[in-house]
Protein backbone atom coordinates (compact mmCIF):
# COMPACT_ATOMS: atom_id res chain seq x y z
CA UNK A 1 0.00 0.00 0.00
CA UNK A 2 2.71 2.45 1.11
CA UNK A 3 4.90 1.42 -1.82
CA UNK A 4 2.15 2.18 -4.32
CA UNK A 5 1.72 5.70 -2.86
CA UNK A 6 5.46 6.22 -3.11
CA UNK A 7 5.49 5.10 -6.74
CA UNK A 8 2.53 7.37 -7.53
CA UNK A 9 4.26 10.35 -5.88
CA UNK A 10 7.53 9.73 -7.76
CA UNK A 11 5.74 9.43 -11.09
CA UNK A 12 3.70 12.57 -10.43
CA UNK A 13 6.89 14.49 -9.62
CA UNK A 14 8.52 13.22 -12.81
CA UNK A 15 5.49 14.35 -14.77
CA UNK A 16 5.61 17.82 -13.27
CA UNK A 17 9.36 18.09 -13.88
CA UNK A 18 8.90 17.03 -17.48
CA UNK A 19 6.15 19.53 -18.06
CA UNK A 20 8.20 22.29 -16.43
CA UNK A 21 11.23 21.51 -18.61
CA UNK A 22 9.19 21.34 -21.79
CA UNK A 23 7.54 24.65 -20.92
CA UNK A 24 10.88 26.32 -20.23
CA UNK A 25 12.35 25.06 -23.47
CA UNK A 26 9.46 26.11 -25.65
CA UNK A 27 10.33 29.77 -26.15
CA UNK A 28 8.20 32.29 -27.91
CA UNK A 29 8.96 32.89 -31.58
CA UNK A 30 11.24 35.71 -32.72
CA UNK A 31 9.51 38.46 -34.68
CA UNK A 32 11.65 40.70 -36.84
CA UNK A 33 11.28 44.02 -38.67
CA UNK A 34 13.53 46.40 -40.58
CA UNK A 35 12.91 50.11 -40.24
CA UNK A 36 14.56 52.91 -42.18
CA UNK A 37 14.74 55.83 -39.75
CA UNK A 38 17.22 58.35 -38.33
CA UNK A 39 19.24 58.17 -41.57
CA UNK A 40 20.00 54.50 -41.09
CA UNK A 41 18.64 50.96 -41.23
CA UNK A 42 17.34 49.53 -37.96
CA UNK A 43 16.65 45.86 -37.36
CA UNK A 44 14.31 44.99 -34.50
CA UNK A 45 13.96 41.44 -33.17
CA UNK A 46 11.68 40.58 -30.29
CA UNK A 47 10.65 37.35 -28.70
CA UNK A 48 6.91 37.76 -28.51
CA UNK A 49 3.73 36.42 -30.04
CA UNK A 50 2.08 39.85 -29.92
CA UNK A 51 2.33 41.40 -33.41
CA UNK A 52 1.69 44.85 -31.95
CA UNK A 53 5.05 44.98 -30.19
CA UNK A 54 6.99 45.74 -33.36
CA UNK A 55 4.36 48.32 -34.36
CA UNK A 56 4.78 50.08 -31.02
CA UNK A 57 8.57 50.01 -31.37
CA UNK A 58 8.45 51.47 -34.87
CA UNK A 59 6.01 54.17 -33.76
CA UNK A 60 8.34 55.12 -30.93
CA UNK A 61 11.33 55.37 -33.27
CA UNK A 62 9.38 57.57 -35.69
CA UNK A 63 8.14 59.76 -32.84
CA UNK A 64 11.69 60.26 -31.53
CA UNK A 65 12.97 60.97 -35.03
CA UNK A 66 10.30 63.66 -35.34
CA UNK A 67 11.53 65.28 -32.13
CA UNK A 68 15.28 64.94 -32.52
CA UNK A 69 16.09 65.19 -36.24
CA UNK A 70 18.51 67.96 -37.19
CA UNK A 71 17.13 67.91 -40.78
CA UNK A 72 13.37 68.15 -40.18
CA UNK A 73 12.59 71.86 -39.73
CA UNK A 74 9.66 71.10 -37.40
CA UNK A 75 11.61 68.95 -34.94
CA UNK A 76 12.18 70.30 -31.44
CA UNK A 77 15.92 70.16 -32.04
CA UNK A 78 15.58 72.29 -35.21
CA UNK A 79 13.33 74.76 -33.40
CA UNK A 80 15.92 75.18 -30.64
CA UNK A 81 18.65 75.61 -33.28
CA UNK A 82 16.75 78.21 -35.26
CA UNK A 83 15.07 80.20 -32.46
CA UNK A 84 17.55 79.67 -29.60
CA UNK A 85 14.75 78.72 -27.20
CA UNK A 86 12.59 75.66 -26.55
CA UNK A 87 10.11 74.31 -24.05
CA UNK A 88 10.95 70.66 -24.56
CA UNK A 89 8.91 67.48 -24.48
CA UNK A 90 10.00 65.01 -21.78
CA UNK A 91 12.03 62.94 -24.28
CA UNK A 92 13.83 65.89 -25.85
CA UNK A 93 14.52 67.24 -22.37
CA UNK A 94 16.04 63.90 -21.36
CA UNK A 95 18.30 63.65 -24.39
CA UNK A 96 19.40 67.29 -24.15
CA UNK A 97 20.20 66.92 -20.45
CA UNK A 98 22.19 63.79 -21.20
CA UNK A 99 24.01 65.54 -24.07
CA UNK A 100 25.05 68.34 -21.72
CA UNK A 101 26.26 65.80 -19.15
CA UNK A 102 28.27 63.80 -21.68
CA UNK A 103 29.76 67.00 -23.14
CA UNK A 104 30.80 68.14 -19.66
CA UNK A 105 32.09 64.68 -18.71
CA UNK A 106 34.22 64.49 -21.86
CA UNK A 107 35.40 68.14 -21.80
CA UNK A 108 33.70 68.73 -25.14
CA UNK A 109 35.10 65.72 -27.01
CA UNK A 110 31.40 65.01 -27.54
CA UNK A 111 29.64 68.26 -28.39
CA UNK A 112 25.93 68.50 -29.34
CA UNK A 113 26.42 72.01 -30.78
CA UNK A 114 28.53 70.70 -33.66
CA UNK A 115 25.68 71.19 -36.18
CA UNK A 116 27.24 74.02 -38.23
CA UNK A 117 30.43 72.01 -38.67
CA UNK A 118 28.58 68.80 -39.69
CA UNK A 119 26.62 70.80 -42.27
CA UNK A 120 29.76 72.42 -43.62
CA UNK A 121 31.49 69.10 -44.31
CA UNK A 122 28.29 67.35 -45.39
CA UNK A 123 29.88 63.93 -44.90
CA UNK A 124 27.44 61.18 -45.81
CA UNK A 125 25.50 63.50 -48.12
CA UNK A 126 25.79 64.43 -51.78
CA UNK A 127 27.21 67.80 -50.74
CA UNK A 128 30.30 66.34 -49.03
CA UNK A 129 33.36 68.53 -49.61
CA UNK A 130 36.57 69.74 -47.99
CA UNK A 131 35.85 73.24 -46.65
CA UNK A 132 38.44 76.02 -46.54
CA UNK A 133 40.26 76.77 -43.30
CA UNK A 134 38.38 80.07 -43.02
CA UNK A 135 35.04 78.31 -43.32
CA UNK A 136 36.06 75.80 -40.66
CA UNK A 137 37.17 78.55 -38.26
CA UNK A 138 33.92 80.43 -38.81
CA UNK A 139 31.87 77.31 -38.07
CA UNK A 140 34.04 76.50 -35.04
CA UNK A 141 33.10 79.82 -33.45
CA UNK A 142 29.58 78.44 -33.04
CA UNK A 143 30.63 75.09 -31.53
CA UNK A 144 30.56 75.21 -27.74
CA UNK A 145 28.36 72.95 -25.61
CA UNK A 146 28.28 75.61 -22.87
CA UNK A 147 25.98 77.69 -25.09
CA UNK A 148 23.31 75.02 -24.60
CA UNK A 149 21.70 75.68 -21.22
CA UNK A 150 18.89 74.20 -19.20
CA UNK A 151 16.83 77.03 -17.69
CA UNK A 152 14.48 74.90 -15.57
CA UNK A 153 10.79 74.13 -16.17
CA UNK A 154 11.65 72.06 -19.31
CA UNK A 155 13.13 75.14 -21.02
CA UNK A 156 16.43 75.28 -22.90
CA UNK A 157 18.35 78.08 -24.56
CA UNK A 158 21.02 77.93 -27.24
CA UNK A 159 22.96 81.16 -27.63
CA UNK A 160 25.00 80.17 -30.69
CA UNK A 161 25.32 77.47 -33.29
CA UNK A 162 23.22 74.53 -34.37
CA UNK A 163 22.47 71.29 -32.60
CA UNK A 164 23.31 67.93 -34.09
CA UNK A 165 22.36 64.99 -31.88
CA UNK A 166 23.53 62.43 -34.45
CA UNK A 167 26.09 61.20 -31.90
CA UNK A 168 23.51 60.32 -29.26
CA UNK A 169 19.95 60.20 -30.70
CA UNK A 170 20.08 56.58 -31.93
CA UNK A 171 21.51 55.56 -28.57
CA UNK A 172 18.71 57.37 -26.79
CA UNK A 173 16.18 55.59 -28.99
CA UNK A 174 17.71 52.29 -27.83
CA UNK A 175 17.13 53.19 -24.18
CA UNK A 176 13.56 54.29 -24.87
CA UNK A 177 12.84 51.01 -26.70
CA UNK A 178 14.20 49.02 -23.76
CA UNK A 179 11.86 50.94 -21.41
CA UNK A 180 8.96 50.28 -23.76
CA UNK A 181 9.74 46.54 -23.95
CA UNK A 182 10.05 46.31 -20.18
CA UNK A 183 6.68 48.04 -19.74
CA UNK A 184 5.10 45.54 -22.15
CA UNK A 185 6.57 42.55 -20.31
CA UNK A 186 8.65 41.39 -23.29
CA UNK A 187 11.14 38.67 -22.41
CA UNK A 188 13.90 39.22 -24.94
CA UNK A 189 14.89 41.56 -27.73
CA UNK A 190 17.85 42.38 -29.93
CA UNK A 191 17.96 45.76 -31.63
CA UNK A 192 20.45 46.89 -34.23
CA UNK A 193 19.95 50.63 -34.56
CA UNK A 194 22.28 51.45 -37.44
CA UNK A 195 25.15 49.48 -35.95
CA UNK A 196 24.32 50.31 -32.31
CA UNK A 197 23.49 46.94 -30.80
CA UNK A 198 21.14 46.80 -27.81
CA UNK A 199 20.22 43.52 -26.13
CA UNK A 200 17.45 43.09 -23.60
CA UNK A 201 16.52 40.08 -21.47
CA UNK A 202 18.35 36.92 -20.48
CA UNK A 203 20.83 35.75 -23.14
CA UNK A 204 19.46 32.69 -25.00
CA UNK A 205 22.77 30.82 -24.67
CA UNK A 206 24.26 32.07 -21.36
CA UNK A 207 25.87 35.08 -23.09
CA UNK A 208 24.98 37.54 -25.83
CA UNK A 209 27.50 37.27 -28.66
CA UNK A 210 28.17 40.67 -30.23
CA UNK A 211 30.58 40.97 -33.14
CA UNK A 212 32.79 44.04 -33.52
CA UNK A 213 33.10 45.23 -37.12
CA UNK A 214 36.54 44.78 -38.67
CA UNK A 215 37.79 48.34 -39.35
CA UNK A 216 39.37 47.72 -42.76
CA UNK A 217 37.37 44.81 -44.17
CA UNK A 218 33.93 44.81 -45.81
CA UNK A 219 30.85 45.36 -43.68
CA UNK A 220 29.88 42.23 -41.82
CA UNK A 221 33.43 40.97 -41.31
CA UNK A 222 34.26 40.65 -37.66
CA UNK A 223 37.40 41.78 -35.84
CA UNK A 224 36.42 39.97 -32.67
CA UNK A 225 33.48 38.86 -30.58
CA UNK A 226 32.29 40.15 -27.22
CA UNK A 227 30.39 37.78 -24.94
CA UNK A 228 28.13 39.62 -22.53
CA UNK A 229 26.11 37.87 -19.80
CA UNK A 230 24.14 41.01 -18.88
CA UNK A 231 20.36 41.23 -19.20
CA UNK A 232 20.63 44.71 -20.61
CA UNK A 233 23.59 45.92 -22.61
CA UNK A 234 24.48 48.20 -25.49
CA UNK A 235 27.56 48.04 -27.68
CA UNK A 236 28.18 51.08 -29.86
CA UNK A 237 31.06 51.51 -32.28
CA UNK A 238 32.38 54.68 -33.91
CA UNK A 239 34.70 53.99 -36.81
CA UNK A 240 36.40 55.72 -39.72
CA UNK A 241 34.69 53.32 -42.14
CA UNK A 242 31.11 54.32 -41.25
CA UNK A 243 30.64 57.48 -43.34
CA UNK A 244 33.38 59.11 -45.31
CA UNK A 245 34.44 60.49 -48.66
CA UNK A 246 37.79 60.60 -50.42
CA UNK A 247 39.48 63.54 -52.18
CA UNK A 248 42.96 63.46 -53.67
CA UNK A 249 43.73 60.17 -51.96
CA UNK A 250 42.74 61.41 -48.48
CA UNK A 251 39.87 59.84 -46.58
CA UNK A 252 37.67 62.27 -44.66
CA UNK A 253 35.52 60.41 -42.11
CA UNK A 254 32.45 61.72 -40.29
CA UNK A 255 33.69 61.89 -36.70
CA UNK A 256 34.57 65.56 -36.39
CA UNK A 257 36.83 66.88 -33.66
CA UNK A 258 35.05 69.85 -32.03
CA UNK A 259 38.43 71.41 -31.16
CA UNK A 260 39.95 71.38 -34.69
CA UNK A 261 36.83 71.34 -36.85
CA UNK A 262 38.26 68.47 -38.91
CA UNK A 263 37.84 64.69 -38.92
CA UNK A 264 39.39 63.47 -35.66
CA UNK A 265 42.93 62.14 -35.94
CA UNK A 266 43.70 60.35 -32.71
CA UNK A 267 45.53 57.35 -34.12
CA UNK A 268 42.35 55.26 -34.01
CA UNK A 269 40.35 53.35 -36.58
CA UNK A 270 37.43 52.59 -34.28
CA UNK A 271 36.19 52.65 -30.71
CA UNK A 272 33.52 50.38 -29.25
CA UNK A 273 31.84 51.16 -25.95
CA UNK A 274 29.80 48.72 -23.87
CA UNK A 275 27.37 50.13 -21.29
CA UNK A 276 23.98 49.35 -19.85
CA UNK A 277 22.78 52.69 -21.29
CA UNK A 278 22.73 52.81 -25.05
CA UNK A 279 22.65 56.65 -25.11
CA UNK A 280 25.74 56.88 -22.93
CA UNK A 281 27.54 54.26 -25.04
CA UNK A 282 26.65 56.26 -28.16
CA UNK A 283 27.87 59.61 -26.82
CA UNK A 284 31.01 58.10 -25.31
CA UNK A 285 32.01 56.18 -28.43
CA UNK A 286 32.20 59.48 -30.35
CA UNK A 287 34.01 61.21 -27.49
CA UNK A 288 36.55 58.41 -26.99
CA UNK A 289 37.30 58.34 -30.70
CA UNK A 290 38.02 62.08 -30.65
CA UNK A 291 39.96 61.92 -27.37
CA UNK A 292 42.12 58.87 -28.17
CA UNK A 293 43.06 56.08 -25.77
CA UNK A 294 44.94 58.07 -23.13
CA UNK A 295 42.40 60.84 -22.58
CA UNK A 296 39.72 58.25 -23.29
CA UNK A 297 40.71 56.18 -20.25
CA UNK A 298 40.48 59.28 -18.08
CA UNK A 299 36.98 59.92 -19.44
CA UNK A 300 36.02 56.28 -18.86
CA UNK A 301 37.13 56.46 -15.22
CA UNK A 302 34.13 58.74 -14.63
CA UNK A 303 31.60 56.40 -16.27
CA UNK A 304 30.51 52.82 -15.66
CA UNK A 305 31.33 51.72 -19.18
CA UNK A 306 33.96 49.60 -20.87
CA UNK A 307 35.71 50.18 -24.19
CA UNK A 308 37.77 48.72 -27.00
CA UNK A 309 40.09 51.05 -28.93
CA UNK A 310 41.34 49.84 -32.31
CA UNK A 311 44.47 51.75 -33.33
CA UNK A 312 45.87 52.51 -36.79
CA UNK A 313 48.97 50.46 -35.88
CA UNK A 314 46.76 47.38 -35.45
CA UNK A 315 46.51 47.16 -31.68
CA UNK A 316 43.29 46.38 -29.84
CA UNK A 317 43.39 48.23 -26.52
CA UNK A 318 40.76 46.90 -24.16
CA UNK A 319 39.62 47.81 -20.65
CA UNK A 320 40.32 45.15 -17.99
CA UNK A 321 36.73 44.09 -17.28
CA UNK A 322 36.01 43.53 -20.96
CA UNK A 323 39.26 41.70 -21.77
CA UNK A 324 38.17 38.19 -20.64
CA UNK A 325 34.95 38.55 -22.63
CA UNK A 326 36.60 39.44 -25.94
CA UNK A 327 37.95 36.95 -28.46
CA UNK A 328 40.04 38.29 -31.34
CA UNK A 329 39.52 36.74 -34.77
CA UNK A 330 42.07 38.59 -36.86
CA UNK A 331 45.50 37.64 -35.57
CA UNK A 332 47.22 40.44 -37.49
CA UNK A 333 46.02 42.63 -34.60
CA UNK A 334 47.50 42.49 -31.10
CA UNK A 335 45.40 42.73 -27.95
CA UNK A 336 46.66 44.86 -25.05
CA UNK A 337 44.80 45.25 -21.78
CA UNK A 338 44.60 48.85 -20.58
CA UNK A 339 45.38 49.61 -16.92
CA UNK B 1 -8.55 1.67 -8.52
CA UNK B 2 -4.86 1.61 -7.65
CA UNK B 3 -4.05 0.21 -11.07
CA UNK B 4 -6.11 2.94 -12.70
CA UNK B 5 -4.33 5.63 -10.61
CA UNK B 6 -0.96 4.31 -11.64
CA UNK B 7 -2.01 4.19 -15.30
CA UNK B 8 -3.15 7.83 -15.21
CA UNK B 9 0.04 8.97 -13.52
CA UNK B 10 2.18 6.94 -15.93
CA UNK B 11 0.41 8.52 -18.91
CA UNK B 12 0.95 12.02 -17.50
CA UNK B 13 4.59 11.19 -16.77
CA UNK B 14 5.09 9.90 -20.32
CA UNK B 15 3.55 13.04 -21.79
CA UNK B 16 5.52 15.27 -19.46
CA UNK B 17 8.84 13.56 -20.14
CA UNK B 18 8.38 13.25 -23.88
CA UNK B 19 10.27 16.47 -24.61
CA UNK B 20 13.24 15.12 -22.67
CA UNK B 21 13.18 11.79 -24.47
CA UNK B 22 12.61 13.23 -27.93
CA UNK B 23 14.79 16.31 -27.44
CA UNK B 24 13.14 19.64 -28.06
CA UNK B 25 15.29 21.68 -30.36
CA UNK B 26 13.92 25.03 -31.49
CA UNK B 27 16.69 25.58 -34.02
CA UNK B 28 15.84 24.16 -37.42
CA UNK B 29 18.67 24.16 -39.88
CA UNK B 30 17.82 25.71 -43.23
CA UNK B 31 19.42 26.36 -46.58
CA UNK B 32 21.29 29.55 -47.48
CA UNK B 33 18.90 32.13 -48.89
CA UNK B 34 19.16 35.73 -49.99
CA UNK B 35 16.38 38.04 -48.93
CA UNK B 36 15.78 41.12 -51.05
CA UNK B 37 13.45 43.69 -49.52
CA UNK B 38 12.47 47.12 -50.71
CA UNK B 39 9.25 49.15 -50.80
CA UNK B 40 8.50 47.61 -54.21
CA UNK B 41 9.82 44.06 -53.87
CA UNK B 42 10.07 41.35 -51.24
CA UNK B 43 11.70 38.20 -52.50
CA UNK B 44 13.62 35.29 -51.00
CA UNK B 45 15.86 33.19 -53.25
CA UNK B 46 17.48 29.93 -52.28
CA UNK B 47 21.19 29.97 -53.10
CA UNK B 48 22.75 27.00 -54.84
CA UNK B 49 25.69 26.68 -57.25
CA UNK B 50 23.41 26.62 -60.29
CA UNK B 51 21.56 29.86 -59.50
CA UNK B 52 22.50 32.67 -61.86
CA UNK B 53 20.18 35.63 -62.19
CA UNK B 54 20.00 39.38 -62.14
CA UNK B 55 17.05 41.25 -60.68
CA UNK B 56 16.32 44.89 -61.37
CA UNK B 57 14.69 46.51 -58.33
CA UNK B 58 12.86 49.74 -59.06
CA UNK B 59 12.76 52.29 -56.26
CA UNK B 60 9.77 54.49 -55.50
CA UNK B 61 11.60 57.59 -56.79
CA UNK B 62 12.22 56.01 -60.20
CA UNK B 63 15.74 54.80 -59.44
CA UNK B 64 17.06 51.25 -59.59
CA UNK B 65 19.41 48.68 -58.09
CA UNK B 66 20.63 45.58 -59.93
CA UNK B 67 20.94 42.55 -57.69
CA UNK B 68 23.11 39.80 -59.14
CA UNK B 69 23.00 36.25 -57.80
CA UNK B 70 25.87 34.06 -58.90
CA UNK B 71 25.78 30.63 -57.32
CA UNK B 72 26.34 31.03 -53.60
CA UNK B 73 27.21 34.72 -53.72
CA UNK B 74 25.18 37.88 -54.24
CA UNK B 75 25.93 41.54 -54.86
CA UNK B 76 24.37 44.81 -55.92
CA UNK B 77 26.16 45.13 -59.25
CA UNK B 78 24.81 48.54 -60.26
CA UNK B 79 22.59 51.32 -58.94
CA UNK B 80 21.81 54.96 -59.63
CA UNK B 81 21.71 56.05 -55.97
CA UNK B 82 23.97 59.00 -55.10
CA UNK B 83 26.52 57.27 -52.85
CA UNK B 84 26.47 53.77 -54.41
CA UNK B 85 27.39 52.32 -51.01
CA UNK B 86 25.36 49.22 -51.88
CA UNK B 87 27.54 48.59 -54.96
CA UNK B 88 30.76 49.29 -53.05
CA UNK B 89 29.80 46.61 -50.52
CA UNK B 90 30.78 43.97 -53.09
CA UNK B 91 29.97 40.26 -52.90
CA UNK B 92 27.94 38.88 -50.03
CA UNK B 93 28.86 35.30 -49.22
CA UNK B 94 28.03 34.45 -45.59
CA UNK B 95 24.94 34.47 -43.38
CA UNK B 96 24.49 37.95 -41.96
CA UNK B 97 26.24 39.70 -44.87
CA UNK B 98 24.12 42.53 -46.20
CA UNK B 99 24.15 45.39 -48.66
CA UNK B 100 21.96 48.37 -47.83
CA UNK B 101 20.87 51.19 -50.11
CA UNK B 102 19.54 53.93 -47.82
CA UNK B 103 18.29 56.25 -50.59
CA UNK B 104 16.27 53.45 -52.22
CA UNK B 105 15.37 51.68 -48.95
CA UNK B 106 16.75 48.38 -50.24
CA UNK B 107 18.22 45.58 -48.11
CA UNK B 108 19.93 42.52 -49.63
CA UNK B 109 20.83 40.05 -46.91
CA UNK B 110 22.06 36.46 -46.80
CA UNK B 111 20.35 34.34 -44.20
CA UNK B 112 20.84 30.77 -43.04
CA UNK B 113 22.88 28.73 -40.61
CA UNK B 114 26.37 29.89 -39.93
CA UNK B 115 28.34 31.83 -37.43
CA UNK B 116 25.32 33.23 -35.68
CA UNK B 117 26.06 36.34 -33.69
CA UNK B 118 23.32 38.11 -31.79
CA UNK B 119 24.44 41.41 -33.28
CA UNK B 120 27.22 43.25 -35.04
CA UNK B 121 28.36 46.59 -33.65
CA UNK B 122 29.59 48.79 -36.47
Amino acid sequence: MRRSYLLTAVLALLALAGLAISGARRDLPWEEREVFAMDTLMRLKVQSDDPKVLDRMEEEIRRLEGLLSAHAPTSEVSILSSTGALKASPETEQVLQLSIQVAQGTHGAFDPTIGALSRLWGIGTEEARVPSREEILRALETVDYRTLRYLGDHRFSLSAGRLDLGGIAKGFAGDRLVELLASMGIRRAVMDLGGNVVVFGPPPKAVWRIGIQHPDRPRGEVLGVLELPERRAAVVTSGVYERYFERDGVRYHHILDPSTGEPARSGLMAVSVACSSSALADGLSTALFVAGPERGMEILSRHRCQAIFVTEDRRVLITPQLAPRFSLRDRSFRVEVLR
Amino acid sequence: MKVLDAAVVLTIAALGLSPLVMGVSPSVSGPLVVRISSPTLNRTIRLDPSTHLTIRVQSRDGGFNLVEVQGLKVRVSDADCPDRECVKRGWLTSPGDQAVCLPHRLVVRIEGDGDELDGLSQ
